[in-house]
């Protein structure tokens, strides 16, 4: 017997509920803006509604809902192009709480290896998950990854001396 | 390693902190699919047309109307007789007669306590025992709770209120928290501790078997045993809240109207409340005859013994407490006073003869003051709520009117009017908080309206923080030395709540909040603060990226807020008295106005 083909709507609304802030905050992350990363989540489980029938069920339904919400963040921010992260540092207002400077750099990062940091950390995928949802190579996730801890590691070291 | 992943994980959080909460609803319409609001009103059609083919043999039992058929089965019998339960235990009765004996708020002397049920918790080690008596117009239950130390706790409600009330049960406290949880939560800023346990109780009529309640652990049946229930959650989670109660009648389940423990520190709810609007005789000064004649009505306040008493006899010229419901364990106290400068009331620092009103209650005072000229010149009635627990499902709506009325009444938005007893010009009432906002009116002479209270809410309602760190978004130093970190976190109505953490000195310090929901209201630019600190803070709608900002001397200066939130130090350069701030004026992205806050010149000096 394959798998079992669609998806309830009372089942989606659970993993909604449930994972929200998570798939919010990786969106954000994506998109550059809290903002138009809530718009890809609603728009994201909106189209899930409509394509319930089509979930195959050979993958999880996690997944699933993870590559319609990192696709919608990525259409929005291309289609809005949102004030780069990073241009808050130069904003006319209090400066950004930057304990070990990691804020900046993280946003300065690309927008597919910040989705890395995001994935990783805020929805806790797996390396092959990241790279399978991203469309790019593990390599270059653990790479990411071992570039962020090797920042950190170096601010930490700083913020001791 | 595992340090280091925490490390980026809290990071990550700090660079996009704010995440308004889920709207499923939403989600629902831009799928196109009927959203649940939708398919209830199309049941509610359908249902329609069931109930008109069988006529009154459907009335539910969930509607008013069917309330009102089980009260009328059933009602509060032993508590009209006055005798509940069995007698309570005699060490119980000696403790409640010395301790009423020593308040001069007491019950009439030989009040009999009765016990109405007893529980003990999981291992034993603690027990909640429920008591009761009756006093005039009043039914109070009163808590004694082992665990392991001994704590009571009273709160009363009007007979008359179980009358009107039209429901089987009527809760009386919920969620009254005894002892300290285990283990701590944050909300926001704050790691809260909560209760070991929290106590719901009330009082039902002879025909209710039993109660149900809902919270965040479930739901729970409780029996009805002498006209009273009790439901002890042990060990509850912090911010567990009873967020439903029904009561079981042989007809059926009938849902109960009750207000829910505030948690999270949201303000009143600024819903409207009912009741006439339009004022047909408009004043806009009055008296109160017995104070300017300086009449001995009521009783000395020489009668107020402790803390309470000293608050009121500060700066006294003269004062008089006031009981203008027996039925209710509080007093009103009207007073002339002398303001004073280092007084209690700092914004009436002077040497002016002020008019204060008072709640005194068994767990303290409260009140305020104004100067005889400012007394009545917005209306004839000075109203306030007053509330010594947060548990407590009656507040205490109190206050004094001027001599130009003779008649108060009070609208409640459960519908329906409730007249207010007025003695010597004071008022108290005790009101369900689930019938709130009120609305008082008063009448002249002539029966004309000459003024309202103008809402009063309840406690509760706005939006609070909910379960979760708030983490740092913004820090700054303003010119004078001042430091100020702005945090942001999630509220518990799926919008967002930033904190301000401001620090001048050891003496000027302190952290303001503001959480809202997910809806924007107000201007699209709300900023507040400034102060000697001359730092501003808030925050400003999506569609906002610019914050311009005018100077009372016609300079300008940009803010470009953070995901949403301003935390702006004003320059030296601006920092002049001539450069207070006028103006803020929201600007998106084309450039176009979308929003001003205008601000007052601050005083001189």
């Amino acid at each position: 017997m394959g798998p079992r083909r669609g998806v309830s709507v009372a089942r989606l609304e659970a993993l909604y509920r449930e994972r929200y802030e998570r798939f919010a905050r990786v969106a954000a992350g994506i998109a550059g803006d809290s903002e138009l990363g809530r718009d890809a989540v609603q728009q994201a489980f909106a189209i899930a509604l409509r394509q319930r029938r089509s979930f195959r069920g050979d993958g999880s339904l996690e997944g699933w809902l993870w590559r319609i919400v990192v696709n919608e963040a990525r259409r929005l921010a291309a289609s809005r192009r949102p004030l780069p992260l990073a241009d808050y540092e130069q904003a006319g207002n209090g400066h950004v709480v930057d304990e070990y400077g990691l804020r900046g750099w993280m946003a300065a990062l690309p927008e597919r290896q910040r989705a890395v940091l995001f994935l990783r950390y805020h929805a806790d995928l797996r390396y092959a998950q990241i790279a399978e949802l991203l469309g790019i190579d593990v390599g270059t996730v653990s790479a990411t990854l071992s570039a962020a801890h090797t920042k950190l590691r170096r601010a930490l070291a700083e913020a001791e001396r | 390693m595992i340090e280091l992943d925490e490390t980026l994980r809290l990071e990550l959080e700090r660079l996009l902190p704010a995440v308004d909460g889920p709207d499923w609803e939403h989600v629902l319409r831009l799928a196109g699919t009927r959203t649940a609001q939708e398919r209830r009103r199309r049941m509610t059609l359908v249902g329609a047309c069931v109930a008109l083919a069988s006529a009154l043999a459907a009335v539910t039992l969930a509607t008013p109307l069917g309330a009102a058929i089980v009260h009328g089965l059933g009602g509060f019998s032993s508590w009209i007789v006055g005798e509940p339960g069995k007698p309570a235990p005699k060490a119980e009765q000696q403790a409640f007669a010395r301790a009423n004996a020593h308040s001069f708020l007491g019950f009439p002397a030989g009040t009999k306590l009765r016990l109405l049920e007893t529980l003990r918790g999981p291992l034993g080690h603690r027990q909640v025992q429920l008591l009761g008596f009756r006093a005039g117009g009043t039914l109070c239950l009163r808590l004694v709770v082992q665990s392991p130390a001994r704590a009571t706790r009273q709160s009363c409600a009007p007979l008359a209120e179980l009358r009107r009330a039209g429901a089987p049960v009527r809760a009386v406290m919920v969620d009254e928290g005894f002892g300290a949880g285990r283990k701590p939560v944050w909300y926001g800023i704050e790691r809260i501790r909560g209760s070991a346990l929290q106590v719901t109780a009330g009082i039902a009529a002879d025909n209710v078997r039993g109660v149900v309640l809902h919270d965040q652990a479930g739901t729970h049946t409780v029996p009805a045993r002498s006209n009273a229930f009790l439901y002890v959650a042990w060990d509850p989670g912090v911010g567990q809240r009873v967020d439903a109660i029904s009561a079981l009648t042989r007809r059926g389940r009938v849902d109960v109207p009750f207000a829910p423990a505030p948690w999270g520190g949201g303000i009143g709810s600024v819903a409207a409340a009912p009741g006439p609007t339009k004022v047909q005789r408009r004043l806009t000064s009055g008296t109160i005859r017995w104070l300017s004649r300086r009449e001995p009505v009521g009783r000395p306040l020489s009668t107020l013994t402790g803390r309470a008493g000293r608050s009121l006899r500060q700066g006294l010229i003269f004062g008089r407490l006031l009981d203008p419901n027996p039925s209710i364990p509080a007093r009103f106290a009207i007073t002339l006073t002398r303001g004073e400068p280092g007084g209690p009331f700092g914004h009436l620092r002077s040497h002016v003869p002020t008019v204060c009103g008072w709640t005194v209650s068994g767990s303290g005072a409260g009140g305020g003051c104004n100067t005889l000229k400012q007394l009545f010149a917005h209306g004839p009635i000075v109203a306030g709520t007053f509330l010594a627990n947060g548990s407590d499902e009656f507040m205490l709506v109190s206050g004094f009117v001027s001599d130009d009325v003779h008649r108060l009444v009070a609208y409640l938005t459960s519908g329906g009017t409730e007249p207010v007893r007025l003695v010597d010009n004071a008022f108290i009432a005790s009101v369900a908080r689930a019938r709130f906002p009120i609305w008082l009116v008063g009448y002249d002479a002539q029966g004309r309206i000459v003024g309202n209270s103008g809402p009063l809410t309840d406690v509760g309602g706005g939006a609070g923080p909910a379960r979760g760190r708030a983490t740092p978004l913004l820090h700054t130093t303003s010119p004078s030395g001042a430091t100020a970190t702005l945090l942001v976190g999630r509220s518990d109505q799926g919008g967002s709540c930033v904190y301000v953490r401001t620090y001048q000195s050891r003496f000027e310090q302190g952290t303001s909040v503001n959480c809202v929901g997910r809806a924007w209201h107000g201007s699209a630019v709300q900023l507040g603060g400034g102060g000697s600190a001359g730092i501003w803070y808030g925050r400003v709608r999506r569609d906002v990226t610019r914050v311009g900002v005018t100077f009372g001397d016609g300079r300008h200066a940009i803010i470009r807020p953070t995901d949403g939130f301003v935390l702006w130090p004003v320059p030296r350069s601006e920092s002049g008295k001539s450069a207070w701030v006028r103006r803020f004026t929201a600007y998106d992205h084309a450039g176009h106005v979308v929003g001003t806050e205008r601000l007052s010149k601050p005083p001189s000096g």
